[in-house]
This record gives C-alpha cells, structure tokens and sequence, in this order.
C-alpha cells in the first residue's frame, strides 16, 4: 500500500516535470513580453520586475496586427468552408456509389496525399500566380489550400458515412427525396461529429501555414500571421521584448481555439493518423 | 443501356464528385504532372522564356555535392529525430495511460508545442538558445555551454533535432495514447497475475499489442522529417554555413534565392520519389501486420 502511493507521486512529479519541458518555451516568452529588451537581456529567466505594458501596443501597431489577423482568418474560413462542402459531397458519391471512374480517382486522390509540398510548389506559383495572374491575392491561396485538404477530408467522411446504413438513404429515396435534397437536408446533419473533427483539424494546419502563403502574398496589407511574425522577427532581430509581445499575440488566437476545442483536435490527430 | 438509374448515377457524380476532382486535378495533378515537364527546362522564374535541357537539371543534380550533402543532413537529422521523438513520445504515452490522477489535464498541456505553428515556435527557440542557455552556462562556467548552439556548425543540427523532436513527440504522444488505451485491461491483469514485473508486462503485453501505432508512428516521423521546413528555416535558416540545410529548404532556396527554377524542381521531382518509396513501404508494412493477425 506504501509503495504504490510512493509510485503515485513519483509518476505525478514525473509527469509535471514533463509538462514542464513542454511548456517552458512558451512561459518564458510570456515572461519576457512584459520586460525591457534590457532586462531581457540581462536575465532572460528572471520574473519581470516591473511589468511593462508597452511592449504590446508596440507589436500590435508594428506588426499590423489587425490586417494579419484579418487575413488569416478569412484565409481560414474559406478554406474549411469550401473543404466542408466539396469534401463531404466527393465522400458521398465515394461511399453510396460503385463506379469505376470514381474509384479510380478516389484511390489515386488518396494516394496523393503523402506527396511532398516542395513538388507542387513551383508548378502552382507558374501556373496560378504566371499564367493566370493571381498576384498579390488570397484567391489563389484559398484554392489550393482547399486543393490540399481536399483527399483528407473525402477520406475522412467517406470513413463515416459507410458506417451510416444505406437503408436511411432508400427510405428517403422512396418517399421521393432527390440526392441533392438527400445529402443536404438528411446526411448532411448526421455527418456533424465527422466534420467538426475534420474541420478543426484542417484549420489548425491552415492558420499556421507559411509556405503557401508566402508565395502569392506580397504585400503587408495581404499578408498572414505566420508571414508577419517571419517579417517583424527579422526586422525587429534586436528588440526582444516586442518581438515576444508580438510572438504571444499571434499564438494566443490559436491557443484559446485549442483550449475550447482540444477534444475534436485530438481526435483528428487519431484518425488522421490511420490514412492511407 | 443507360436506365434511368444509371443516368441518375452520374448525374451524381457530376454533381457531387466531379467539383472535388476538379479541384484536386487543377491544384494536384496537372501541378504534378507540369512540375515533371519544368524539371526539363532552364527558367529563371522571371523571364516568359525557357529552354528546354533534357535531363541536364538531374545530371547537375545528382553531380551536385551539395544536393548530396543536404540529402545526407536530412538523411541524419530524420534518423536523430524518429528516434529521439518516438522514444520519448513512447515514454509519454505509457505514463498517461498510467494510473495517474489529472492525466487528460498533461495531456492537453503536453500537446501545446503542436498547436503553435512552426514559424512561431521556431523564433522562441531560437531566443532561447541564444540567450537563454547561453546564459545559464555563462553562469555556471560551462565553456560549451555559454556560446550558442545554433552558431555552432557542429551544434545546429542537434538543436534542430531537439527542437523537432519537442514538437513531435508531443503529436506521436496522442496516438500511442490511443494505442495504449485500446490494450485489454484484462490480458494486463493476466500477466499480473502470471507473476510478469512491470517492465515483461510492458515489452511482452503492451508492445506487441501496439504494433501498429508503432508503425504509425514510425513512418509518420520519417515522412515528417524528410519534409521539414518551417522549423528548418526560422530557426537555423540553413545555416551556419549550410550545416543544417535541409532538402526541402534547400529546394526553396534553389528556386527562390538562386533563381534556378528548372534544377529546384527536378530536386523536388527525386524528394517526390523518396517519400513516395517510403509511403509504399508504409502501405507495405501495415498490410503485411494485417494479413498476419
């Protein structure tokens, strides 16, 4: 009986010690965004010995916080939105229809799904930015992020819809429901638990993204959060307190996020994990 | 014979899976398959005009010591990584599904790293091995501890595998949880009561019984790692001196920094055809486990 409480505390200050380790970087960003770039320096482990404020304005002016924050949402929604929709529908047909056509490509979307990044890059910047002149616009960025997560997101509710039985959808046919009417008024809410995995899980990937956008955004006013902080880090490389003003403001929208939605966003880490 | 149901059939599939296709096709596909073509021709990225060079751009690839160099960094860093991640996402994932009190509470804290987007995560690192550690081992009198990591040739690479393995290991975590979850309580208390210590009940019960998550886990960290970028480039940048340039930052830098739009892609085009062995070799490994349970 002693030695297993003596097992339980040590297993609970094994696992603070861990949490800690995981934690720390972003506690003393924290720390350090209420000091001086002086006292930074100075100490970077120190507790603030006077909490300075000035730091955030700062950053929030400098680094156009509002128009970044703006852009990233807005990047965000209309990705998961338009992947909801194409995806869920793409799923449908996967599930409820034998056809070889959609089979093929079914299979041959999924298998692209492991595919690097870098081989798409160059090719999509030529033809969408080049040729059809999508400079300097988020329009492109959209599309091909909803292009991206597309394979995902059929794979993923084609999983749960052929766990939903084909009866519900006869039954709805012989009361005279076309498949449009079918899918949107009946499937669609049943698909709820699926797609809020799905779709917290796609705009996690989004909002962090840097790449993509960095191709096709240019200027500061189209900029995204990840672009900004790369921009404001190597503009303001001496001044740290700011910068780690600045660092806290474009992580914290995502953090809240997280905290509200950690359930859906460990679960699609479970079931985006068994693909392919 | 087209019935009315099979006229009804296609009316869905062009309704409903030919956007998702069309989209796949134009952002996907045609991307590939014109990627191919841009790794036979020379173009600057600016000029409307290329020509095209064969297979000049892989024969300067492949003779390229610097295309192997970065090859082998990756090659070292995947290795340094998928070790160093999985062992400690492994040790993570038994302790919270231990009997522990408040374990959803670590969990949740443990996978913050993952909500943070590598940009981000990348400069916090940085600030902390350039001043914070420096500045512990300035106190301390530890010589190779006061000056940073990241300005040492030898030292980045570590860094980046510490830094990428914090990362990492905090994802992998989630799904060995889920691995760990799913053994049967009742063949634990089995072997307990066979007399098996803790550490038989752990390498005979357990591992076995979450190969796949093993797998899983295995070929995601590799394909991660090969991969790599944003954490590569806000925290080392490539450098110093190149020591940590990575292919998939390297082939960014090809294109972007060196204008050499034709040779970065067909570096892109041999980093398409590694991840893709490693995928086939995935989807390998996990159906031969199937056919044998």
């Amino acid at each position: 009986m002693v030695e297993k409480r003596s097992t339980k505390v040590l297993l609970l200050v094994l696992a603070i010690v861990l949490t800690m380790f995981y934690l720390f970087p972003l506690v003393l960003m924290a720390l350090n965004s209420l000091k001086t770039t002086g006292q930074f320096t100075m100490n970077p482990f120190s507790l603030p010995t006077r909490l300075v404020a000035e730091n955030y304005p700062q950053a929030f002016t400098q680094m156009h916080f509002l128009t970044s924050l703006g852009n990233t949402f807005v990047l965000t929604v209309s990705v998961c939105l338009l992947v909801a929709v194409f995806g869920s529908m793409a799923a449908y047909v996967v599930s409820r229809v034998k056809n070889k056509f959609v089979s093929f490509f079914y299979y041959f979307m999924i298998a692209s799904m492991c595919a690097p990044f870098q081989a798409f890059m160059i090719p999509l910047v030529k033809l969408y930015a080049a040729r059809l002149g999508f400079n300097n616009s988020l329009l492109p960025v959209i599309y091909i992020g909803t292009g991206l997560n597309l394979a995902f997101a059929t794979f993923l509710v084609r999983g749960f819809l052929n766990a939903i039985p084909m009866e519900i959808d006869q039954a709805a046919m012989i009361d005279g429901c076309g498949s449009i009417r079918l899918f949107f008024h009946i499937i669609l809410p049943m698909l709820t638990p699926i797609m809020v995995t799905l779709l917290v899980f796609v705009a996690m990937g989004v909002w962090n993204d840097y790449l993509l956008s960095s191709l096709f955004l240019q200027t500061q006013d189209k900029r995204t959060l990840p672009m900004m902080i790369r921009v404001f880090c190597a503009q303001y490389s001496n001044d740290y307190a700011p910068m780690m003003a600045g660092l806290v403001m474009s992580i914290a929208p995502m953090l809240i996020f997280y905290l509200i939605c950690q359930k859906q966003i460990l679960a699609g880490v479970v079931q985006g994990s068994v693909k392919g | 014979m087209l019935t009315k149901r099979g006229w009804d059939t296609w009316k869905l599939i062009l309704l409903f899976f030919c956007p998702a296709l069309f989209i796949w096709l134009t952002t996907m596909l045609i991307p590939f398959l014109y990627g191919i073509f841009i790794s036979f021709t020379k173009w600057d990225g600016i000029s409307t005009t290329y020509s095209m060079v064969g297979l000049a751009n892989y024969h300067k690839v492949f003779n390229t010591s610097k295309f192997w160099l970065s090859l082998r960094r990756t090659g070292i860093y995947t290795v340094g990584t998928v070790v160093l991640s999985n062992v400690v996402a492994l040790i993570l994932g038994l302790l919270l599904t231990s009997n522990l009190k408040g374990r959803n509470a670590f969990r949740t804290a443990i996978y913050v790293p993952n909500v943070v987007g590598g940009v981000a995560m990348g400069y916090i690192w940085q600030y902390i091995f350039n001043y914070g550690f420096t500045k512990i081992g300035q106190q301390l009198n530890v010589g190779w501890m006061s000056t940073s990591m990241l300005s040492d040739p030898s030292r980045a690479m570590i860094a980046l595998v510490v830094v990428s393995s914090w990362q990492l290991s905090a994802y992998l975590m989630i799904i060995y949880v889920a691995g760990f979850t799913n053994v049967p309580g009742e063949l634990v208390e089995a072997a307990r009561v066979d007399g098996a210590n803790a550490w038989r009940v752990f390498w005979h019960v357990r591992m076995p019984m979450i190969r796949s998550s093993i797998t899983i886990c295995l070929f995601l960290a590799i394909v991660r790692s090969f991969m790599v970028f944003e954490i590569n480039l806000s925290l080392t940048d490539g450098g110093p001196f190149n020591s940590t340039e990575m292919i998939a930052l390297r082939i960014y830098n090809t294109a972007y920094v060196s204008l050499k739009f034709g040779n970065a892609q067909a570096q892109a085009v041999v980093l398409f055809v590694i991840v893709a062995f490693i995928s086939v070799m995935q989807a390998y490994f996990t159906q031969k486990r199937e056919v044998q349970m």
